[in-house]
C-alpha cells in the first residue's frame, strides 16, 4: 500500500518548518487524501502489469512537493495530477525501453500549450459538451464513463460488438477534445 | 492528415479492455508514438475530471439503471422478433430468452450492480448474510448464457458460492461496477478491510455508481465509523431510487442513534488510522480519517 511519502530533504532537516513549507505540507496531506485512491487506480490502468504502478503514484507526490506551488491556483488538481502521472509513465516507459537510468526531472509539468482546455474543466462541462456528440458515441462514452460500465456489459447492453464500443469512446474522446480545445482553448 | 492505426488499441488499452496478451505490444508502441500519448493523456484528464461527476449532476435517477435494462430488452425483443421471423413457425429451433426469476427478498445486504441482481428486493435481516437464495439453476444457466458476468457474480454469491463469485470478479476488468461487485463479495466474506478497498476504488472512480456508495457504507458501519457510513448512506437516500433510497432513511435513522450512543473522540480516531497505515490498512485508515473529519 502507498504510504505518504517522506522526503529525504526532510529527514535531514531542522526541526523548525517555514510557514510555506507547513502550508505546502498541509496542502499535499489534504491532495492525498482527496485523490490518493483515485490515482492509485488511474496507475494501475496505466501501468497494467508492463510497469509497477505504486512507484509512479510515489514519484507523482515527490514530484509534486517538491513544485513550487504544488498546483497552480484554480487548476482542477485531480486533472492536474492525472497529467503529470501520465508524463512520469511516459518518461518511465521510454526509460524502461531505452534503457537508461536517468534522474527523474522531464517532462513533469504539463506541457505549456495544451494546458488551456482542460485546466478548469468540469464534469458538467463534459456532460454538456457530451450532448453535441452522435447519440451512439455520446451513450456508450456515458455508459463507460459516467456509469462505470465496462465494454463487455455495454456491448451486451446496446446489442454491439466489442470492438465497436472502443471505436466510439475513441471517436467520443477524441471529439470532446477538438471542441473544448476549439472553445476554451487558447493554443 | 491520416491518424495512427493503434489509436483504439491505445484508448482500449487505458481501458482494460485489451486482452493481457496484447498489452505489452500495446506500451511498446506508445513508449514512441506522440498520438497514443496525446490520446492517452487526454483521456486520463476526461477520466480525472468525470471521476469527480457529483451523484445530484446526474441525469433524471432513474436514467441511471434502465437505459441498460431498456437497451437490453430493446435487443431481447429485436433478438425475438427477428428469430421469429427467421424460424419456420411450428418447427422452432430458436433458444428461447428465459425469464430471470429471483426470491422476493435479497440475502446479501450488499448491492452487487447486475441489472436484475442489482434491482431493489428487501433485505432479510432475519435469514442473514449466513442465508442462501433459492436460485434456480436454469436461472443461473440462463445468465452464463447471456454472458451476463455482473448478474452471475451477485446470483452465485446469494446462492452461497462466494469462491466462484470471486473467481469470476477477479476476471473482470477494473471498472467501478467490478469494483462495487468485488466490495459486495467482501463484505458477504466478512472481509470489511478488503470492502473498503473496493468500495473506496468504485466511488473514486464513479461517483455516481450507488452500488459503491452502499457497499462503502456497509463497510464503515461494520467498523463502526458512523459519520462515514451515514454520509454514504445519503448518497443513496439522495438519488429517489425506489426501495434503495427508503433502506438507506432507515439505516440512517438507525445509525443517528448509534451516533447518539457511541461517539469515539477525534484523537482516537487519528492514532488508529496511523496505526493501520503503518501496517498496511490504507483504506481502513482512509476512512478512520473520515471518520475523524466529520
Amino acid at each position: 500500500m502507498w504510504k505518504t511519502p517522506v522526503l529525504r530533504e526532510e529527514a535531514a532537516q531542522p526541526p523548525v518548518e517555514s510557514l510555506d513549507d507547513v502550508r505546502r505540507r498541509k496542502m499535499i496531506g489534504e491532495l492525498t487524501r482527496q485523490h490518493r485512491s483515485y490515482l492509485e487506480g488511474l496507475a494501475r490502468r496505466l501501468c497494467r502489469n508492463q510497469l509497477d504502478p505504486d512507484d509512479l503514484v510515489q514519484d507523482l507526490f515527490e514530484k509534486t512537493m517538491r513544485s513550487v506551488p504544488p498546483i497552480p491556483a484554480g487548476a482542477n488538481e485531480r486533472a492536474w495530477l492525472s497529467r503529470v502521472l501520465h508524463n512520469l509513465f511516459i518518461d518511465k516507459l521510454r526509460r524502461r525501453n531505452a534503457r537508461r537510468e536517468d534522474p527523474l526531472d522531464e517532462l513533469v509539468e504539463p506541457p505549456a500549450e495544451d494546458r488551456a482546455w482542460w485546466h478548469t474543466l468540469t464534469a458538467d462541462e463534459i456532460r454538456a459538451t457530451l450532448a453535441r456528440l452522435p447519440e451512439d458515441q455520446r451513450r456508450t462514452f456515458e455508459l463507460f464513463a459516467f456509469e462505470g460500465r465496462s465494454y463487455d456489459d455495454i456491448a451486451a447492453a446496446l446489442g454491439i460488438a466489442k470492438a465497436t464500443v472502443g471505436t466510439r469512446i475513441l471517436r467520443a474522446r477524441q471529439k470532446l477534445r477538438d471542441i473544448l480545445t476549439v472553445e476554451r482553448g487558447d493554443g | 492528415m491520416a491518424e495512427c492505426v493503434h489509436l483504439v488499441r491505445t484508448s482500449s488499452y487505458f481501458d482494460g479492455a485489451l486482452p493481457a496478451g496484447d498489452e505489452a505490444e500495446a506500451v511498446e508502441h506508445l513508449a514512441g508514438c506522440d498520438e497514443c500519448q496525446a490520446l492517452l493523456r487526454d483521456a486520463a484528464t476526461l477520466d480525472a475530471v468525470t471521476s469527480q461527476a457529483p451523484p445530484r449532476a446526474q441525469v433524471q435517477p432513474r436514467r441511471r439503471r434502465w437505459p441498460l435494462a431498456a437497451a437490453a430488452i430493446g435487443v431481447a425483443v429485436a433478438a425475438a422478433i427477428a428469430l421469429w421471423l427467421a424460424v419456420p413457425h411450428g418447427g422452432g429451433e430458436g433458444v428461447p430468452e428465459l425469464a430471470i426469476e429471483l426470491p422476493k427478498a435479497r440475502a446479501i445486504e450488499a448491492r452487487f450492480t447486475g441489472a436484475h441482481l442489482g434491482a431493489y428486493r428487501p433485505y432479510d435481516p432475519l435469514r442473514g448474510d449466513r442465508a442462501h437464495e433459492a436460485i434456480a439453476l436454469a436461472t443461473l444457466a440462463e445468465l452464463e448464457r447471456r454472458g451476463d458476468a455482473p448478474d452471475l457474480i451477485a446470483a452465485l454469491a446469494a446462492t452461497g458460492d462466494l469462491a466462484r463469485a470471486g473467481e469470476l470478479a477477479a476476471r473482470r476488468p477494473d471498472d467501478a461496477a467490478a469494483e462495487a461487485d468485488r466490495a459486495a463479495l467482501a463484505l458477504a466474506a466478512g472481509a470489511t478491510d478488503d470492502a473498503f478497498v473496493h468500495a473506496y476504488r468504485a466511488v473514486d472512480r464513479a461517483p455516481a455508481l450507488a452500488a459503491g456508495w452502499w457497499n462503502l457504507a456497509l463497510a464503515a458501519r461494520t467498523a463502526g465509523l458512523w459519520h462515514v457510513s451515514r454520509a454514504a448512506f445519503a448518497k443513496v437516500a439522495d438519488r429517489a431510487e425506489p426501495g434503495w433510497s427508503d433502506e438507506a432513511r432507515r439505516q440512517i435513522a438507525a445509525i443517528d442513534r448509534q451516533i447518539a450512543a457511541d461517539h469515539i473522540p477525534p484523537a482516537q480516531l487519528r492514532a488508529r488510522a496511523a496505526e493501520h497505515q503503518a501496517s498496511g490498512r490504507a483504506a481502513l485508515a482512509r476512512a478512520e480519517l473520515d471518520e475523524a473529519t466529520r
